[in-house]
């Protein structure tokens, strides 16, 4: 039977290589170029004739575009929601697109490789220190010394607090990669478990069914979470950047 | 009544009310959203500020000489983090259900108006 993290291998289609660096075109290439490619097309299709009542396809970007607006707003916020929109949007179409690719069968799921997730997270951390920096310098730093604290107990506190900063590039990687490794294997062992109790025969291939009413469930599940935590990843973004942006004391 | 209807204004007044209304069940659904994915994030918060506060140990470890005692303090510290960061987005989830709660209320008042 195969292996249920096989899904997860990378191959490649294209060997190249740069001063030395493997840098082949892979299956992993391969989806992010088509998700940017579809993402592209949806908005710009969407947005092709501009009506001012919109049809289907306009409605849709218009809504995506509303949403990820609002979001931006409400937690980057005091007028710098718009600056930082276009990052937004664009981090969470492809999240999104990622997460709903790897949803089509014999694809590839991007996500579910922490190398991928983790680099989106660490350019959004360093993103978030420049901007902090750029915006309030030094007074940036006072962000790991909160106000009204005991003189005695600051040193203490400074160190939490920067290891609660230091923190959040991984649990903002660690998350998306953990929901879709985990959600994929799950499918697959499964979808693993249909095939080998049919083949048991008897009791047990009457019981093969089951499993695969619940890798029906689990699809849809999958296909929630997808959507979920490229949503996550946009808000904890747009939190994250309005926190350094925005020191409160 | 025999008037042929416009059809180009009543489907501006059709357009305008379904935007008043998808634009206050879109902001329940975000608000759920986000809850309901912070809530299953809160596992991973905890972990990530451990192992980061172990990896700090034992760098400075590494660095300072002083074998196991940065370790320890800092998977506590990482431990304290975790829980602060944990703490901090559930004050955050709780702001933002007074905020919807606050807008609902708004909106029942002025859809109240807008019936009459």
């Amino acid at each position: 039977m195969a292996s249920p993290v096989e899904q997860f291998a990378i191959k490649t289609i294209v060997p190249l290589e740069v001063a030395g660096h493997n840098v082949s075109f892979t299956n992993s290439s391969l989806v992010m170029v088509l998700v940017v490619g579809v993402m592209s097309l949806f908005l710009i299709g969407g947005m092709r004739q501009a009506a001012i009542v919109p049809g289907r396809w306009q409605a849709a970007v218009e809504s995506v575009y509303a949403f990820i607006a609002d979001l931006c707003e409400q937690n980057i916020g005091h007028g710098d929601g718009r600056k930082y929109f276009p990052f937004i949007l664009a981090l969470f179409l492809f999240i999104l697109g990622c997460n709903l690719a790897g949803m089509i069968p014999f694809s590839f799921t991007v996500t579910s490789h922490i190398a991928v997730t983790f680099a989106f997270a660490a350019f959004v951390f360093l993103l978030c220190i420049v901007m902090g920096i750029a915006r309030n310098g030094l007074h940036f730093f006072t962000k790991f010394a909160p106000p009204g604290v005991p003189f005695v107990l600051l040193p203490l506190l400074v160190l939490i607090e920067i290891v609660a900063f230091l923190a959040r590039p991984i649990t903002l990687s660690v998350r998306l990669f953990a929901n879709m490794t985990a959600g994929h294997i799950l499918l697959k062992v499964f979808a693993g478990f249909v095939v080998s109790l049919g083949a048991a025969g008897g009791a047990l291939a009457l019981i093969s069914p089951l499993p695969l009413v619940a890798i029906v469930a689990f699809t849809a599940l999958e296909l929630l979470i997808a959507g979920l935590q490229a949503f996550i990843f946009a808000v904890l973004t747009s939190i994250y950047l309005g926190d350094c942006l925005h020191i409160e004391h | 009544m025999k008037q042929p209807p416009d059809h180009g204004r009543l489907d501006q007044l059709d357009a305008r009310l379904k935007t008043l209304q998808t634009e206050d069940e879109k902001l329940d659904a975000q608000a759920n959203g986000a809850a309901l994915g912070r809530g299953l994030s809160v596992a991973v918060e905890l972990v990530a500020a451990v192992v980061v506060g172990a990896f700090i140990g034992w760098f400075l470890d590494q660095w300072l000489g002083t074998k196991p005692w940065l370790v320890i303090l800092f998977c506590l510290l990482g431990g304290v983090a975790g829980f602060l960061n944990i703490y901090r987005s559930a004050m955050r989830i709780a702001d933002e259900a007074d905020r919807t709660a606050a807008r609902e209320q708004a909106g029942a008042a002025g859809n109240d108006e807008t019936k009459r």
